[in-house]
């Protein structure tokens, strides 16, 4: 089973996300700032993580740069998932290490479909 | 002068005569009483008498021969070089003086030449020093005029009439190249005439409530559309009056039709998009509730429910992302922002950067970007220094790449990246010691963000930050500047005229046009035709450049060789040219109010006036000519052809026998000629006309 770890100050999206993931069968750890995100991601090694960018202490950027920055979490999938809608935004996302970019406000088919596709090639891999 | 020398030489004769008379009277006299005291013989009287009518005849003729002597060698050249010398003092000092051989007057004409020599060499010193001053007042035109047609803002000079006095190029974009704008055409022709003379009026107004009002006072801003449909602002100043200067209002406008179009759009993306946001949000409200409201509510009516709320949740997403995208679209070119060449910008950065001992190296081709070149300098400054604390190198490289719609600015160097929390602290520093603005609000305003990642070569890092690419990239350079405008200023004031006769019209206030006509042969009347017609705009005794006419004309028949020889004007010159009639309707427009000139003006006249009928226009008055007023003026030379009269006036002969070189020249020599008439005392049409035609 795959483990997600969903990064967000936002209550009511984590809520969505995490029944959303759940019914898709795949085990949800959630988290609702930067720094925990990190701590988090180094002690449970997930296998994908949805991340916000827009959070209090450490942005989205950093932990995404930080994760990269590990040895031990190079393999760690990560999708953005952000209200940061300017193109050079998510250009320094993806710079920084993230695997996709969606922004706010989404569809969850579209959310769903793109982790089933990172996981399928994370398997494959 | 020349009146007294006449009345002097009469004087002379008659002094000559009555002192003849007076000799012979007494010789009789004496002869008289001395015979009386003598004899009385009958005989001897006849002898007397007749030796005495003899005597008379000696005397007659003797004084006949001195007077003729006189005349030819001191009367007749003291004329002629009195015409020579005021030929020296008005018009050309450089003249030659041409005396018939034989004369009495000794060293005068030597003496009048090297007094027209000092004359010369006095003027020429004159001009150099004028022209010193005359050229500093030059530059300085020239810079006026060069800023003038640097400046965006269009800007058109307008008389009492609204009439165009000047403009520059930026007017002529603002009003899109209309042909409709050019010198002495009315404004009303490009702009509503309403809004303009009612914004005139008030200023008037004002002006006379406050005649040394401040300059803020003189103007007026307001919106309006042109003819053509654009919207443009505008802004009306009142010129000071200035005696002779007929420039009464500034003009200026600025093209609104582009941005107005922007904020319109973006009013009506906003209108549109609240309009249709509030359905999808009304329902998504009241169906929620619903839910709230009906716990217990059946399968099927909660599906239906639940699926309206889907899709008015993605209806108002689509709406939300088309306007987010299109805001973000509009956002760069709200603030005022330029076409800059990167090369440009980091050689400046990097000479800055020198004195802090730092080397900013640029690799790779520069590009264009559109941003706000203060903030682009400052950032890129601000991140070197910034690098050089962070890795404590002295070197660093600099590149830009391209992408889809930005041009990435990146840094090399040799060492790490640096980490996201670093570049958080650079960003809350402010861009100088009392600005309100962070990095981090720099970098917003240009629409950018920055990063750092480790380089693909192993040891080195990047520092990226991406700028809004510019189309200058792929667009062509701007077109040069066009060159300085002509501008008239001065207006032919057209009332007066009609109210006083030609006549008695003073040659100084007229217009003239001197015309010049090549022709197939010198027999109107046995068929020959007009192939070329130029004429030259005299006003104010000056010549027009701005304003020739010159056209050739189809004859409707073959050139004779002899002509062609003359002229040069070939049958395959002419062919396809428009006939007669067109070209002189057309002249008749240009010539309009002035009086025709011309060198042996019946001749040209003569063409001119056979073809009118035809034409359906009338050439109004005598035409002046020149070849006339010079033999009236100096009627000691049997020369007067166009060659020896500009030689003589001292006018440059060149494109002799094409009618608008023909033109130019007879026009020089007719200004010229007006000076003399002018200082013989004739300054009327009529005086003119009456001396030419003696």
């Amino acid at each position: 089973m795959h483990r997600i770890l969903i990064v967000d100050d936002e209550p009511n999206i984590v809520l969505a996300l995490e029944l959303l993931m759940k019914k898709e069968g795949y085990e949800v750890h959630t988290v609702d700032d930067g720094e925990r995100a990190v701590q988090a991601a180094k002690e449970l090694r997930p296998d994908l993580i949805l991340l916000d960018i827009m959070m209090p202490k450490m942005d989205g950027y950093e932990v995404c740069q930080r994760i990269r920055s590990d040895a031990l979490l190079k393999d760690v999938s990560i999708i953005m998932l952000t209200a940061k809608g300017r193109e050079v935004e998510r250009e320094k996302g993806l710079a920084l290490g993230a695997d996709h970019y969606i922004t706010k406000p989404f569809s969850t088919r579209q959310v769903v479909m793109k982790v089933k596709e990172i996981l399928a090639a994370r398997s494959d891999r | 002068m020349a009146m007294n020398l006449t009345a002097a030489r009469r004087k002379m004769f008659l002094y000559l005569a009555a002192g003849g008379i007076f000799l012979y009277a007494a010789v009789y006299s004496c002869a008289y009483l001395l015979i009386l005291f003598q004899t009385t013989n009958p005989e001897v009287h006849t002898e007397i008498y007749f030796a005495l009518a003899l005597a008379a005849c000696i005397t007659a003729a003797i004084i006949f021969v001195l007077s003729m002597i006189l005349r030819t060698l001191i009367f007749r050249p003291l004329e002629i070089l009195d015409r020579e010398a005021r030929i020296i003092a008005s018009i050309n000092p450089g003249h030659v003086i041409e005396l018939p051989g034989n004369h009495l007057l000794g060293e005068l004409p030597k003496a009048i030449s090297d007094l027209g020599e000092a004359f010369m060499r006095a003027k020429r010193e004159t001009a150099e020093a004028a022209s010193v001053i005359s050229s500093d007042i030059e530059n300085s035109k020239i810079h006026l005029e060069t800023i003038l047609m640097t400046l965006r803002e269009g800007i058109i000079v307008c008389d009492e009439r609204a009439r165009i006095m000047f403009y520059n190029a930026a007017a002529r974009a603002v009003f899109h190249e209309n042909t409709s704008l050019g010198l002495g055409r009315s404004l009303y022709l490009l702009c509503m005439a309403a809004p303009i003379e009612n914004a005139l009026a008030l200023l008037r107004q004002r002006r006379t409530r406050h005649p040394e009002g401040h300059d803020t006072e003189n103007d007026i801003s307001f919106m309006c559309s042109t003819l053509q449909g654009s919207l443009i602002n505008c802004r009306i100043h009142l010129l000071p009056i200035v005696p002779g200067v007929s420039w009464s209002f500034l003009f200026t406008c600025e093209d609104l039709s582009r941005e107005a179009n922007a904020r319109e759009r973006r009013e009506n993306l906003l209108r549109m998009t609240i309009k249709s946001m509030r359905g999808p949000l009304t329902s998504l409200g009241l169906n929620v509730e619903s839910l709230e409201m009906l716990p217990d509510l059946d399968a099927v009516n909660r599906a239906a429910l639940e699926r309206t709320i889907v899709s008015d949740a993605r209806s108002l997403i689509g709406q939300f992302t088309v306007l987010a995208r299109e805001i973000q679209e509009q956002e760069s070119s709200r603030y005022l922002v330029n076409d800059v060449f990167s090369e440009d910008l980091v050689t400046c950065v990097a000479r800055r950067l020198e004195e802090r001992k730092i080397r900013l190296t640029m690799i790779g081709a520069p590009l264009w970007v559109k941003a706000d070149i203060h903030s682009l300098l400052f950032l890129l400054e601000f991140f070197a220094v910034k690098l050089h604390e962070h890795s404590g190198v002295d070197v660093l490289e600099l590149e830009t790449l391209l992408g889809d719609r930005h041009v990435y600015f990146n840094y090399y160097w040799e060492g790490v990246e640096v980490p996201q929390a670093e570049i958080g602290n650079w960003m809350s520093s402010f861009r100088e010691p009392f600005s309100a603005h962070t990095v981090a609000e720099v970098l917003e305003h240009i629409g950018s963000e920055v990063w750092s990642k480790p380089h693909q070569t192993p040891g080195f890092a990047v520092l990226c930050f991406p700028v809004p690419s510019s189309t200058s990239q792929w667009e062509p350079p701007a077109p040069l500047l066009p060159a300085r405008p002509v501008y008239t200023d001065f207006v032919a004031d057209e009332d007066a005229a009609e109210t006083v006769r030609l006549k008695d019209l003073s040659l100084d206030s007229l217009s003239f046009v001197v015309f010049d006509t090549e022709t197939t042969g010198l027999a109107p009347m046995e068929g020959d035709e007009i192939i070329s017609l130029a004429g030259v705009k005299i006003v104010n005794m000056g010549i027009i450049v701005g304003e020739t006419f010159d056209r050739l004309v189809d004859p409707r028949r073959s050139i004779p060789q002899p002509s062609i020889r003359f002229h040069g004007i070939t049958d395959a010159m002419v062919k396809g040219r428009p006939h007669i009639e067109e070209t002189l309707q057309a002249f008749h427009a240009f010539v309009g109010d002035s009086v025709l000139v011309g060198h042996n003006a019946a001749f040209d006249m003569r063409f001119l006036r056979i073809k009118e009928g035809r034409a359906g226009v009338r050439f109004r008055g005598p035409a002046l000519d020149t070849l006339g007023l010079s033999r009236y003026l100096h009627d000691h030379t049997p020369e007067h052809s166009l060659d020896a009269v500009a030689k003589r006036l001292g006018v440059e002969v060149r494109d002799r026998h094409t009618a608008l070189g023909d033109s130019l020249i007879t026009a020089q020599i007719f200004i010229k000629l007006l000076y003399l008439l002018k200082a013989q005392g004739i300054t009327t049409l009529g005086g003119a006309l009456e001396v030419s035609r003696q």
